[in-house]
């Protein structure tokens, strides 16, 4: 069985509730076992997100929409609070004391790249999961030694890898605790070379973006579309083959914009649907949207 | 010189500019010797807000707030940003957006309304390009009122209404004093509402719960803002009462309320205070357009 958290919690929330109950409702459907854990994401205009806030609309959801949606019972929220550049000025934030209020249940999962932040929460919201994500490694590299050190540290129950080690075998083989860590499946930056991306400009950009709530910046013409094939960083055989034995049986999927979103319902469908159910599966999962 | 702040720097914005053009172009159509020094407001959606509360919000981005700022400050009024929440703690002095607001507009011009001492201290470290208005979210009593006076970091000092015509009392003050008060002249409340001070202090609970609304049971606000009783309130001053008791005696700071109010309501309350009268249905057609 393989873990995969889902994207776009926000936007995309009655997609990924229907992602989420596949295994339910159409288990016969999916090529190999697998459960949907979760998504990840943030509310828009939240400053606190480490990915692209893919705001589509100027409406700032208020307490109403943020308790409405919490209370749904639905898809686990993985709460990207990754932005590297926070500071301890920004950590008792309103909007943030909100949404963390709101979605305290013992099932959500804080993710996050900023340990003073991890101690603050931890703190003050005690019935969090956290998780590390790969983002920190935009400030300072995650070596395997500093990955061993926030593994063994207890604090993290899943730990990001970053892209440039997810096949680099010598290096996974240095991790303890293997079934910590958590691979990403998919990458819109796979078009620059590993060296590049940590440095890179526009993922500095976006972050910086949600910080100032500029209007939205498609800073990078590298992306890829979702269902570009170099998009995707491990296929099924490779997790069959090198991950599984290892014990990583975790993955996520990499973000999205609006504009992807036929893209995305694509690659779905290609990686974990079996041909003969594309219709039934397709009908499912646009049913009652514009797509 | 009468020397309005007018309401709605978000909400009412293209009024707000209208207005401030016509003025500039017709200036016949208006009364002599009136300005608009200030437009007050906030840029949504800011936790340092208080005084009022909205039933729908959009998040303005920094772009926004660049270019209302300027297009204000072009026309020569002051962007007058409303911080009046008097629920914040310090760890909310660090909030994201209204740091981010105030760093776009602190020049020379803009000012800041502040319900707070506290916080209008951090604002005057921090910022202190922008000049310092006490609120009048503060329900300050004759007495209080007088302490207020007396502190240096106000340029002005908005009155609690019901202070309004205490003309015993206005009239001893210095001129220096006098040039420190500023009236609010349509109040909506009735006069000597017990419960006003508390129906500021949930309007700021909820911009510190993101938009949570709390029942005020005895707020007395029942009628319009132009309806005969409200204007009519024994605290309540027309243009005549301006020009014939309070810039004669030195008074030159007046506010106007209304960001809650629909766009026809405030061009009906401009037109009233600022319109020559022959001229007042032809400029409502105008700021209305």
């Amino acid at each position: 069985m393989i873990y995969v958290i889902l994207p776009n919690y926000y936007f995309h929330y009655n997609l990924m509730s229907k992602i989420f109950l596949l295994n339910y409702k159409y288990k016969d459907a999916l090529k190999f076992p697998v459960t949907f854990v979760g998504a990840m994401g943030n509310y828009p205009f939240n400053y606190w997100n480490g990915s692209i806030n893919n705001i589509t609309s100027s409406s700032i959801p208020l307490y109403k929409n943020i308790y409405d949606l919490s209370i749904k019972n639905g898809v686990p929220f993985f709460i990207d609070n990754s932005n590297i550049f926070l500071t301890e000025n920004n950590f008792y934030d309103t909007f943030n004391k909100i949404i963390l209020k709101a979605n305290e249940n013992g099932s959500n999962v804080i993710s996050l790249s900023n340990l003073a932040l991890y101690q603050h929460l931890k703190e003050q919201y005690p019935n969090y999961k956290f998780m590390f994500s790969n983002n920190a490694d935009l400030q300072s590299e995650m070596t395997p030694d500093i990955i061993n050190a926030i593994v063994e540290s207890d604090n993290f129950y899943l730990i990001q890898v970053p892209k440039y080690y997810i096949s680099n075998f010598d290096i996974i083989n240095q991790i303890t605790h293997k079934a910590k860590l958590i691979m990403p499946l998919t990458d819109p930056c796979a078009n620059c070379s590993y060296d590049t991306w940590g440095s890179c400009k526009s993922k500095e950009h976006d972050l910086l973006y949600n910080f100032s709530k500029q209007s939205i910046l498609n800073s990078c013409s590298k992306r890829l579309k979702y269902n570009n094939p170099k998009n995707i960083l491990i296929s099924y055989d490779e997790i069959q083959n090198n991950y599984l034995p290892l014990g990583i049986n975790h993955f996520s999927l990499a973000e999205f914009s609006n504009n992807d979103l036929m893209n995305f319902i694509i690659f779905f469908l290609n990686y974990f649907i079996k041909p003969e159910h594309y219709d039934t599966i397709l009908q499912y999962l646009t049913e009652g949207t514009n797509v | 010189m009468i020397k309005f702040s007018i309401p709605g720097l978000w909400e009412h914005a293209n009024l707000n500019l209208r207005l401030l053009s016509l003025m500039k172009t017709n200036p016949d159509y208006f009364y002599d010797n009136i300005a608009i020094e200030a437009v007050y407001g906030n840029f949504p959606f800011c936790i340092f807000d208080g005084g009022r509360v909205f039933q729908s919000y959009t998040q303005a981005s920094s772009e926004d707030i660049q270019d209302l700022t300027q297009k204000y400050n072009d026309c020569g009024a002051a962007v007058r940003l409303v911080f009046t929440n008097n629920k914040l703690t310090e760890k909310d002095y660090y909030d994201h957006f209204a740091n981010l607001t105030m760093t776009i507009c602190e020049n020379d011009l803009n000012q800041i309304v502040i319900g707070d001492d506290k916080l209008g201290n951090y604002i005057r470290e921090k910022y202190p390009k922008f000049t310092l208005i006490s609120s009048t979210t503060k329900c300050l009593n004759l007495m209080q009122f007088k302490e207020e006076l007396k502190k240096d970091q106000y340029s002005e000092i908005c009155l609690d209404y019901n202070l309004n015509t205490n003309l015993e009392f206005l009239k001893q003050l210095t001129q220096a004093e006098k040039d420190k008060c500023e009236f609010l002249i349509n109040a909506i409340c009735p006069p000597g509402c017990k419960t006003r001070r508390e129906h500021y202090e949930l309007n700021s609970l909820f911009y510190l719960n993101w938009g949570q609304h709390y029942r005020v049971p005895y707020c007395g606000i029942k009628e319009n803002i132009n309806s005969p009783t409200v204007l009519n309130y024994k605290n309540n001053l027309n243009i005549q009462k301006l020009q014939d008791i309070y810039e004669p005696l030195g008074f030159s700071h007046f506010k106007l309320e209304g960001r809650t109010l629909s766009a026809v309501d405030v061009a009906c309350n401009y037109v009233l205070y600022m319109v020559k009268p022959e001229y007042q249905l032809f400029v409502l057609s105008l700021l209305l357009r």
